[in-house]
Parts: structure tokens; sequence; C-alpha cells
């Protein structure tokens, strides 16, 4: 179990160097092996069996990572939650899977009282977890194969209600064996990891721990915590979204925190704005590296390293996504599922060994996102001659006016363009005449509408420019930096 | 109203919000946005002037807190 032999292997090579470490303790890769093992024959011990469902509700902490090996070992499936979402949702999820048992933060645990499938309850912050297992008789772990499930990872619901993504062990192989050589991380690796470990972008951490690296896990972002992180830990990588970055900048830490240790800046989840990416690269002087991703397809199956980002202050340049790792297969297809030319838009659609085993319990979504053995990432983009993937949109966001698609994403990167827009989000809306017209949503200081609307006019074609601008405090983005646009078309 | 409620009602872009909340509530627990909680620092340290470190942090929970912190800021360095 690919897992279990990423712990093994670690203790092997690296026993004395940590693992994990936040803010309250670290732990070495031989403490962590053996804790993991303990934690599971715990579990075992309570009863808990292969193909179970244990839900993890926490903050981003050592014991998170603990017990999603741990229950990983055991064959049970470990299912994170996002612990922000309001109780009766959080309830919701647990009650789909079905969860036998709940560790968590006792804050979070205790928001749910009644949930009749859960048996056991353990708090990481109470004696009882850190107990748990250490007198447990040795037992021997069941074998836990390539094709058995191992995690319900939900997804980001940036349309709607989220989604549990059943993933096997083969999934976590398949992704960080594709990632080992094509992004080559080593094992001398710090990486101070901005985002949380309740969804899939927990992948890119697992990867890099595959590798040999030390994770910094903090609990939640603020720009503070991590400028802290990577001076005290002289921290050579970072992953986080964008807006993070841009956030880090303004804080006043920013003026005096030591960063020059950082290597490599890992970013995903939503597109790099040209000003923010120029800015850090001027003030971190490293590489940046982006990840492209989607829980359904295993985690990040796709990264432009480098090497081939654009030159700082370039306003006109385009990053594209990057190269389909090894063992994974993207191409762009037209809405019959027929390949389309280079340089032509059609839809992403991925197989590979990483792709989810489907929804839990919900083949019919599984179905709609399902063609020929091909995930349907619900993203518009095209191939290069390179074979690189350039994302255009989310195809659900598509604005037809008249017959004509309008991408957002284009008309936000010019309003990105003009030096008072701090942020922008754009979303059709229905009109009489055209059916559909665009609409932007912009954070900024200093400038009216009507020079937006001029400088939009000196940048883009008539049918793609919005017809108002509504100026607001911030864009609505869900944890992991999405817009939330179903929030702006109400 | 004080310096913190008004920087929440310019945040959330409206009073509703900043007038229910008390003094002493633990305002991530509020349902306020953790984005939000993020906007709320850096708009402290700008308007204040303050810098806010990651340990300050771990004390600042409240609307009572940040005004506690800022007006005690304030008075050792002689600005905000």
């Amino acid at each position: 179990m690919w897992l279990a032999q990423l712990a093994e292997r670690n203790r092997q090579c690296f026993p004395n160097r940590t693992a994990l470490v936040d803010e309250h303790r670290s732990t070495t890769w031989a403490e962590f092996h053996d804790r993991t093992a303990e934690l599971a024959r715990g579990l075992a011990e309570l009863g808990v069996r292969r193909g179970d469902r244990v839900v993890v509700l926490s903050q981003d902490r050592v014991e998170v990572l603990e017990s999603y090996f741990a229950i990983a070992r055991l064959g049970a499936l470990f299912v994170p939650l996002n612990h922000s979402v309001a109780a009766p949702e959080a309830a919701e999820m647990i009650e789909r899977v079905g969860a036998v048992a709940l560790l968590g933060e006792s804050e979070l645990l205790d928001r749910h009282a009644d949930l009749p499938s859960v048996r056991i309850r353990i708090a990481f912050d109470k004696p009882e977890f850190a107990a748990l297992g250490s007198t447990a008789p040795e037992v021997e772990l069941p074998e836990v194969a390539d094709t058995d499930p191992v995690a319900v990872l939900h997804t980001s619901a940036t349309t709607g209600r989220a989604k549990g993504v059943t993933v096997d062990s083969g999934s976590f192989r398949a992704i960080a064996l594709g990632w080992l050589v094509q992004a080559r991380p080593t094992d001398d690796i710090v990486l101070v990891n901005c985002c949380p470990l309740y969804h899939g972008s927990m992948v890119v951490s697992l990867t890099y721990m595959a590798a040999g690296a030390t994770l910094v896990l903090l609990p939640g972002f603020t720009p503070q915590r991590a400028l802290a992180a990577v001076e005290q830990h002289r921290a050579t990588h970072m992953w986080l979204v964008p807006q993070m970055l841009r956030f880090m900048f303004q804080a006043k830490a920013a003026e005096t925190a030591d960063l020059s240790s950082l290597r490599e800046i890992l970013y995903g989840a939503a597109p790099m704005p040209i000003d923010v990416y120029t800015d850090a690269v001027r003030r971190l002087g490293c590489g940046f590296r982006q990840v492209y991703g989607m829980t359904e397809v295993g985690g990040p199956f796709v990264t432009l390293g480098p090497d081939e980002h654009p030159e700082p202050g370039d306003v006109t340049a385009r990053i594209p996504c990057g190269r389909v790792i090894p063992g994974m297969s993207a191409r762009a297809v037209d809405k019959h599922g027929a390949e389309v030319g280079r340089g032509e838009i059609g839809e992403i659609v991925v197989r590979g060994p990483g792709v989810m085993q489907g929804y839990w319990n919900d083949p019919d979504a599984t179905r709609e996102v399902t063609l020929d053995g091909w995930i349907i990432t619900g993203d518009l983009g095209f191939l290069d001659s390179d074979g690189r993937i350039h994302l255009v949109d989310r195809s659900k966001d598509v604005i037809i006016r008249a017959g004509q698609n309008v991408y957002p994403s284009e008309v936000e990167r010019v309003l990105l363009t003009h030096p008072a827009v701090r942020d922008a989000a754009v979303v059709g809306v229905a009109d009489d005449d055209y059916g559909e017209v665009p609409l932007a949503h912009v954070v900024a200081e200093g400038v009216t509408a009507g020079e937006l609307l001029a400088h939009l006019k000196d940048n883009l074609a008539p049918y793609k420019r919005p017809r108002r601008i509504e100026f607001t405090d911030a864009i609505p983005r869900n944890p992991a930096g999405k817009i939330l646009k179903k929030q702006l078309r109400t | 109203m004080s310096t913190i409620r008004t920087l929440l009602v310019e945040l959330t872009g409206t009073e509703e919000f900043a007038e229910s909340v008390g003094d002493d509530v633990d305002l991530a627990a509020s349902g306020i946005d953790s984005g939000d909680l993020v906007r709320l620092v850096l708009l402290v340290e700008q308007r204040t002037g303050v810098e806010i470190t990651a340990e300050d942090m771990e004390h600042l929970r409240t609307i009572a807190d940040y005004e506690r912190f800022v007006s005690e800021r304030a008075a050792t360095t002689g600005g905000a």
C-alpha cells in the first residue's frame, strides 16, 4: 500500500529527519512511521475495519496526516472535511459517507453531537488520542491493494454541493510517481503548506512527503503565519493559491521577513494574476511552479516548471498550465468527445491511474463527468505545439452573448492589467437583447467605472466588454482561492 | 463606531455584521469568512500603522482584543 510504503521508505532513508512540523510539535520520519502503525492498531482495537469511513475534522496539524496514514493502513477510508462549513452541511456529509468514527479537534467535534452512524469520537487535543494504540496488541494489519479505496476527498464545490470523490491507493501512487519524475522534488525541501489538508490539494503535500521533504503545517493561512514559518524553518518551498501571495505582500511583516531561503513557489487552484506574479518574482527572486489539478483526477496532474514561466513585467503574458505528468493523459475534445487540433479550444479530459473510482454512492453524478473512461474536467483549454495545456475558462462559466463565447477569465485578465484594480470577477447576467452579457465585479481604488470601461474598450472586442462595473470590497472565494461565481450571479 | 467595527463594515459591505457581533465574541466563530479575517488584520495594519505578528494574532480573537491591542501599541509607539 502506497502510503505505508512511503512511510517505511522514509523511515529507512531519513529516520531522524523532520517529516512534519506544526505550531505545537514536530515528528521525525521514524516517529511518524511508528505512530501511524500504532494509531492503526488502536483504531483496529476500537473496531474500525477495512472499508469503514473515518471522518477527520481539523485544522492542519501533524495529527491530521498521522490519522490519514493510519486509517489507510487499515484499509479504511479517511474522509477529511472542510471544518469551516456550517454544522448542518458537515453533518450531511458525515452521514452521507456513513462514517463510523470522527477524529479531530475537540472544538470542531463538539459541533456535531448527534450523528447516528458515528460510534467512535476521539479528539486530537485530548489524552485519549495520545494514548490511542499505545497498549493495543501487535496485530497483522491487512494487505491493502492499489485498487482498494482509501479516501473520500470532497470537491471544493464552486458550483454547488461538495461531492465525495472516492480515491484508491493506486491513485496516490500514480500521481506521486508522475510528479516525482516531472517536478523532481528533492529530499532537502522544506515546504510550507498554506493550503488546507481537507481537500484534493492535499495530494500535493503527500507527493512532497514521498520525496522525503519536510512539511510545515499551518492551522489556517494568514500572511503573518506563512511569513513567520518561512523564516523560522528556512523553508525552500511554499504551496499556496495566488491570492495568498497578494495578501502576504500586503502584510507589514513582509517588509522585514527574511525569505531568502525560498527556492520555489508552487501555486494552483486559480490563475496567477500577472501583477502578483511580477511582484512576487521581483521580491522573492525564486522559481515558480504552477500546479493544475482536480480532485476527480487524483490531484495535481499538470505542472509548469520555473524555466517555462514568463519574464516578470510582461503584462500581456499568459501563463500556460504546463504539461501532463508521466502516467496520466490529457487532451482537449469537442462536444462529441473527439480530440481537437493543436491550438483549438476544447474541453480538457483526463484519464490514467490517478483518476477517481467515482463519486461516493453517486453513480449518476459519476456518469455525468465520465466519457469513455476519460474524466471531463469542466475546463476549457487547448494544447500548444509543445504539449502544454492552456486553460481558457470553466465551461460552466462561459458567457454566451448572442451566440458569441465570452471567456470571463480573459475579461478579468484585462481588468487586472489596470493599475487601480486589485481583484476582479466576471459573470454572465441575463439580458433581453443578447441572452447574456458580462458583468464585472471589481475591487479597486481611485478609478471610476467609466475609466475602467474605457480601459476595456482599448483591449477587448466590443462583444466581450462588460455592460456594467460593480465595485465591491472583496471577490468571494472559497478556501482554495476559487471565485464563487454562483454568489456573484445572485 | 469603534475603529475595528468601522473596518468590519468596510470589509463586509454592511453594518449588519459589525453591529450584531459582541465585543467579546470570537470573530472566527461568528460566521465571518476566514478570508475576511485575513483582510481585517491587513486593514488594521494599513490604517493604524501597527504591525501585527503571527504571535500577536494568537491573542487577537475578538473586537475587544483588537481595540485593546491597537490602543496599547499606539500608546507605546506614540502613533496610530
